[in-house]
């Protein structure tokens, strides 16, 4: 048996003491350390409805048949240097398209500037059609092309009365507001009066 | 969830039959070893069919090496093989029950989405080339496919915990070899609180079920560690304990991105020392480049120079690790402890230097981490509690004694663990533009690559503890053998 008549021993007790008390306490601010009664164990629906930052293309691919995204940028391939210096669109994962599929998109273009628009495809008239993302929000957190420091904000939009399930889709990426981006279906996009600049 | 139960006792005991077929008889260790050599035969086993196109056949194929490792075994070498075969399965089963029934899961976070996304497109045959992106090197490859053994379009949900429970036992195997012969009621005692402030540290229950390769990586550091360290106490290294080093190195090479750095640091002991053949250190050092080249020409080859065949580059750094055993080289060899710790210093100093002058971030950075992870708020936003507190404030209470060679290598480790892992994550900012020490919450990478080494940080601690007599004294010595 040990004795404590050493001052080392006690010191160990003590400390080990002191640090599982503080730590216990500690995890009443750092959160539970793991879920439970999670019951969705398929991949794509499990990344799909979190809020994951790169996960607009599989929300859209399980929502129609096949879709088409233009107007947008992979990291920040394409981008001279001098348009290094500011954001110039967001960020759709070329690998995350490719992972899941369903899904094809055209890095080629920056995303259409719509910020100084005040008729047509505008934020308040687009908000109708936003849709609800599987974390109960309207707006996702997504990276800036290229990956400068600031926040970028996506928004998915279409027409549910005009584009249905299952059907196929095509989103072109546009610019709202500052750092605000959207993904619009074409025929609401159209239907807002905007024209493409290559259609 | 019979699917789950099935698979996954496919893996852990075609493993740990195959670590016992080796001649790994400690069921501590076997468990361990197990999952590290399940682990290596399904990378080479996916890595054979996708060189040959026929990744299809991937699983069917690993399936059935780990059904003939379990049925060799079991009719070659029944000798106490039932041991770990009950642990590991029991450990299993316990795992399955706490994913699939209580639905437990770890924290949701964005690197887990990753790795998620890559085992599913590695389970559903996807072509390995979609992955050339700098993104998914950070993936890792080892864990992955581990998670793409699930069933269809899901993960194996139950190799996260079970991995956690190797990592548990590679600790105790470790701090059980290098304390075995001292009084027990020191050992319990120290053993016991270390245990005690470790488990109730928020981020190791975190590490549980947070789906991400640290865990994997720790478990193969801290088994590598463990036995470099013994084969530096005993001057000797026996045949099984190099098949588990090389399976550890393996896996620490292919798990994670700074995995190849910090393995290559846990083996610095082992090659430096003199007893041991340079035909073993050969073979353990071309395990470690070979299985860093071998990811590479599976996938995230964006590393391979532009146009240069992928066995080409094997050759050249398979060929540059192997030169290191050449008689030349021997006076740096046998000194690599030392100059891995004195240039894994120089480079850390050098870099943040540099990098203070090209960014304005620099210096701030560093303490950034270290200061605002360690604070006082929430005891430490990185989520450690007060362990990282605690284990220096131990470590110094060992320190003042006349130290064993096993405890001045895990000195050793550790420091070289630490500046390791503070330079890969300057590595990983670099490669994104941001060459700094982090950001705040538990979420950042240098945080979480503590989980990677605590386990060694504690061993290290706990036999300063144990082997320091001034603290202990006489009391201590009394009850040798309790």
């Amino acid at each position: 048996m040990i004795r404590v008549k050493n001052l080392r021993i006690l010191t160990i007790a003590v400390v080990a003491a002191l640090v599982v008390w503080a730590n216990i306490g500690a995890m009443g601010d750092t959160g539970q350390p793991f879920a439970t009664g999670n019951t969705v164990f398929d991949v794509k629906k499990y990344v799909g409805d979190s809020d994951w930052i790169e996960n607009a293309p599989i929300v859209l691919g399980r929502n129609f048949k096949h879709v088409t995204l233009i107007n947008i940028k992979s990291d920040v391939k394409g981008v001279t240097e001098q348009q290094k210096s500011s954001v110039q669109g967001f960020s759709v994962q070329k690998e995350i398209v490719d992972i899941f599929g369903g899904v094809d998109a055209n890095y080629s273009e920056f995303p259409l500037d719509f910020r100084n628009t005040t008729t047509g495809l505008t934020l308040e008239n687009l908000k109708p059609y936003q849709f609800q993302l599987p974390w109960e929000k309207t707006e996702a957190e997504v990276h800036c092309v290229p990956a400068v420091a600031a926040d970028c904000t996506l928004a998915l939009f279409w027409n549910k009365a005009t584009v249905r399930r299952n059907q196929d889709a095509t989103f072109i990426g546009v610019r709202l507001r500052g750092n605000f981006f959207g993904l619009v279906e074409e025929h609401l996009f159209e239907q807002l009066g905007a024209v493409r600049p290559h259609a | 969830m019979l699917n789950e139960i099935l698979v996954l006792a496919l893996l852990v005991l075609g493993g740990v039959s195959a670590s016992w077929m080796l001649g790994v008889r400690s069921t501590l260790l076997a468990i361990p070893t197990g999952l590290l050599l399940a682990t290596v035969a399904r990378i080479l086993i996916f890595s054979t069919c996708n060189l040959f196109g026929v990744r299809q056949f991937a699983t069917g194929i690993f399936y059935a090496a780990m059904a003939a490792a379990l049925v060799i075994a079991a009719l070659k070498v029944r000798n106490g093989l039932y041991r770990p075969l009950i642990a590991s399965f029991a450990a299993s089963l316990v795992a399955v029950f706490s994913t699939r029934v209580l639905g437990a899961a770890g924290t949701r976070h964005g690197d887990s989405y990753w790795i998620l996304s890559v085992s599913h497109l590695m389970q559903n045959n996807g072509d390995m080339l979609i992955l050339d992106g700098h993104t998914p090197l950070k993936r890792g490859f080892a864990y992955p496919l581990l998670l793409a053994l699930g069933p269809q379009d899901q993960t194996l949900s139950a190799v996260t915990p079970y991995i956690f429970v190797t990592l548990i036992c590679a600790i105790a195997w470790v701090a059980w070899e290098l304390v075995k012969n001292a009084p027990r009621n020191r050992v319990y005692f120290v053993g016991a609180a270390l245990a005690a402030i470790t488990v109730t540290a928020p981020v190791t229950l975190r590490s549980i079920f947070y789906i991400n390769g640290h865990t994997l990586l720790a478990t193969a550091l801290v088994v590598a560690a463990g036995i470099g360290v013994l084969a530096v106490r005993d001057r000797s290294l026996s045949n099984s304990h190099l098949v588990a080093l090389c399976a550890a190195v393996y896996v620490a090479t292919s798990t994670r991105a700074e995995g190849v750095a910090l393995a290559a640091i846990v083996i610095l002991p082992v090659i430096a020392l003199r007893a041991l053949s340079r035909t073993r250190v050969a073979i353990l050092l071309s395990t470690l480049t070979g299985a860093f080249a071998i990811w590479q020409a599976t996938y995230a080859s964006y590393l391979i120079p532009n146009g240069m065949p992928w066995f080409l580059f094997m050759a050249i750094l398979v060929g540059a690790s192997v030169a290191v055993v050449a008689p030349w080289f021997d006076w740096f060899r046998f000194r690599a402890v030392p100059i891995g710790l004195i240039g894994l210093a120089v480079i850390f100093v050098g870099a943040e230097i540099k990098w203070h002058s090209a960014f304005d971030r620099g210096h701030k950075a560093l303490f950034y981490n270290l200061v605002y992870n360690f604070d006082t708020h929430s005891l430490g936003s990185g989520g450690w509690g007060l362990l990282f507190v605690a284990l220096p404030v131990l470590l110094l209470l060992s320190a003042f004694s006349k130290k064993s060679v096993e405890f001045r290598s895990l000195l050793a480790l550790s420091a070289m663990l630490v500046l390791g892992s503070l330079i890969s994550k300057m590595l990983d900012g670099g490669q994104f533009g941001h060459p700094d020490l982090g950001r705040l919450g538990w979420s950042d990478s240098l945080n979480r690559m503590w989980i990677q080494s605590f386990g060694i940080f504690v061993i290290t601690v706990a036999i300063g503890l144990i082997q320091n007599e001034r603290i202990w004294g006489r009391t201590g010595a009394k009850n040798k053998g309790e």
